[in-house]
């Protein structure tokens, strides 16, 4: 019976067909996996932490320098309004103090240059803060006050004063071998605490205190009701959400990220490979319609066996799976080649991101990429396989 | 089996005028422990009639039925069972399989069927002396070859009607002679009865009723 239909393959029809398949099969894998290969680019941060922060403040114009305009704080109502947009996971303001800090930094017999300098301090809840918070806390009493000094310092020293001056670098592990004296003034009244260096932040730009001591100091030095607030810091579930950078700017906020830029280049390359995959779709679709054309050829060019076999008594069913049979060896061959193709082409592109641009993708394709690329197969096979039996099942019928 | 006509009127000749001897448009019922001939000119409807049975066509008006069913609510599979079971066909154009050897032909239907023996259908082919074909192309048989292997298949089957579309139109007397006495033998063993178009030829058949269209 195999030999009975199957002489009338056309096989420049079926190569043809084969080859858009393939074509257009590649083609969509490609796209698919560059979708996830982007995500996993821009995402990559976002994995290790869950969640992104950023810190908002307000334009600081020459207009407010010159005390015209002082519109750089939040009010309760604009912090509750940011909570409130769906991109928002938790918010924080920055307290700050209202009180004159003097630092004065130096080692006793070393060859450190002691250094003196104007400083602020704040706070922010502990789970804003990126690093370890051992001994983070004060109580009323101690002399000792724990700090959290912005990473930023350290390289400033590192490399700009250490360097300029000729003294010796710091690692962060003999910073707490510094001796930060702090000089705290206010209300007519003056004390010297010890700022004890536990960690360096790499998330704020601030100099921050335990809360506990900042409202102990507000109180006795400075004025509360003065405490103000200029910054806030806020989780989000991904700094590039669009929708976000959108909010920013149209509030008139500014941000210390700079993923947000990279939000743009995202965007813009997303609709990219929207457009892509639309275009993988409209050719996987014209070679799904190529291959039931085919099928359709087929059949009308095997009419009079497939009829003949009917006359004979054949079960309509019967002749369909034959038929289906030799077309699975297609669909494997279609399957098989578009993804050594799509992986070729992947292998290529990989190499090519690393060499050209430097930014290493370890994988060469991803589960779901098979996953979707398997599913359209199998739709394909489907999609065939229903049009034959159908168009069998018709000829079975009697003219009428 | 009972094949039985009601008023059957081909959908291409709804406009002719039948004569009065024409079963067209009349009542006829045909029974397997018969055999028929169905004569008339080329053009009345012989090889129409024929397909209706074996269902490869319905377009007529009135009614036909095949044994108790009515000829167009059998189902596809029903007829399959039929042309394997009940009803063998040779048709007028043959239809073999041209780019298949003579045995594979006649195995394609006896695959199906597993009615005869290796040997039997070979001593079928030597009695038509075409035991020296088997392994050819039936495509490259003469007519006369092509119609007697076309038989032989049709005699592959049991059947309780055997539908003959002039099938001794390409073949020499004595041929006739050979394949009259393979016919006669097969419906006495299936106990069935045959129907065979003629264009007016009895062929010497003795039992047989004759039909006019």
């Amino acid at each position: 019976m195999k030999k009975a239909i199957n002489k009338k393959q056309n096989m420049f029809t079926l190569a043809f067909s084969a080859l858009g398949a393939i074509l257009g099969f590649t083609l969509l894998l490609i796209t698919l996996q560059l979708f996830t290969d982007v995500d996993t680019i821009f995402n990559s941060e976002a994995d290790a932490i869950d969640s992104e922060y950023l810190v908002l403040k307000k334009h600081v114009s020459t207009l407010s320098t010159i005390g015209l305009s002082s519109n750089t704080t939040f009010d309760s109502n604009e912090i509750e309004e940011i909570k409130n947009q769906n991109f928002i996971k938790d918010i924080a303001p920055f307290n700050n103090a209202t009180f004159e800090v003097m630092a004065v930094l130096g080692m006793e017999g070393g060859k450190f240059p002691t250094m003196k300098s104007l400083a602020f301090f704040e706070t922010i809840p502990d789970q804003f803060i990126d690093v370890e918070t051992n001994n983070w806390g004060w109580e009323k009493g101690d002399t000792k006050v724990p700090i959290i000094l912005p990473n930023t310092y350290l390289d400033a020293y590192n490399f700009g004063i250490a360097q300029a001056a000729g003294t010796p670098q710091v690692s962060k592990g003999i910073i707490g071998a510094f001796s930060i004296k702090l000089e705290v003034s206010g209300n007519g009244e003056k004390a010297v605490y010890q700022g004890n260096v536990i960690n360096f932040s790499d998330r704020i730009n601030s100099i921050l205190v335990p809360k506990s001591f900042l409202d102990f100091a507000n109180m006795e030095y400075g004025t509360p009701s003065k405490q103000e607030t200029f910054r806030v810091i806020v989780e989000v579930t991904d700094a590039n959400d669009p929708s976000l950078k959108k909010y920013i700017e149209e509030n008139g906020y500014e941000t210390n990220s700079e993923q947000l830029r990279g939000g743009k280049v995202e965007q813009i390359l997303r609709g990219f490979l929207n457009f892509h995959v639309l275009i993988g779709i409209i050719i996987i679709l014209q070679s799904a319609f190529l291959f039931v054309l085919y099928s359709q050829i087929l059949i009308q060019k095997s009419k009079y066996e497939i009829q003949l076999l009917l006359i004979l008594g054949y079960q309509w069913r019967t002749i369909t799976n034959q038929i289906n049979k030799s077309f699975i060896w297609v669909f494997v061959l279609v399957g098989f080649v578009s993804f050594l193709c799509f992986g070729a082409v992947k292998l290529w592109f990989n190499t090519w991101l690393l060499e050209e641009v430097g930014m290493e993708v370890t994988s060469l394709f991803s589960i779901s990429t098979m996953l979707f690329g398997l599913g359209f197969l199998l739709l394909f096979l489907f999609l065939t396989g229903f049009k034959i039996s159908n168009k069998v099942k018709q000829l079975a019928k009697p003219n009428s | 089996m009972k094949v039985t006509l009601q008023n059957i009127v081909p959908n291409p000749m709804k406009d002719e005028a039948f004569s009065n001897e024409s079963i067209w448009g009349k009542e006829c019922t045909l029974e397997s422990n018969h055999s028929y001939l169905i004569s008339s000119d080329s053009g009345k409807g012989k090889s129409t009639l024929l397909s209706y049975i074996y269902g490869l066509r319905a377009d007529y008006s009135g009614s036909i039925s095949i044994g108790e069913e009515n000829q167009k609510n059998i189902s596809v599979d029903s007829w399959s069972k039929l042309r394997t079971h009940k009803l063998s066909y040779l048709l007028q154009d043959l239809r073999l399989f041209n780019h298949l050897s003579v045995w594979d032909n006649l195995t394609l239907k006896n695959d199906l069927t597993n009615h005869k023996t290796t040997s039997e259908i070979e001593n079928m082919l030597d009695q038509f002396g075409l035991l020296s074909k088997k392994n050819q192309l039936a495509g490259k048989l003469s007519l006369g070859q092509q119609q007697r292997v076309a038989l032989i298949r049709c005699l592959l089957q049991p059947f309780e009607f055997l539908l003959l579309d002039e099938p001794f139109s390409n073949i020499d007397y004595t041929n006739i002679q050979i394949a009259k006495r393979l016919i006669e033998e097969e419906c006495k063993a299936n106990n069935a009865g045959f129907i065979l178009a003629t264009l007016g030829h009895d062929y010497e058949f003795k039992n047989a009723n004759t039909i006019f269209l």
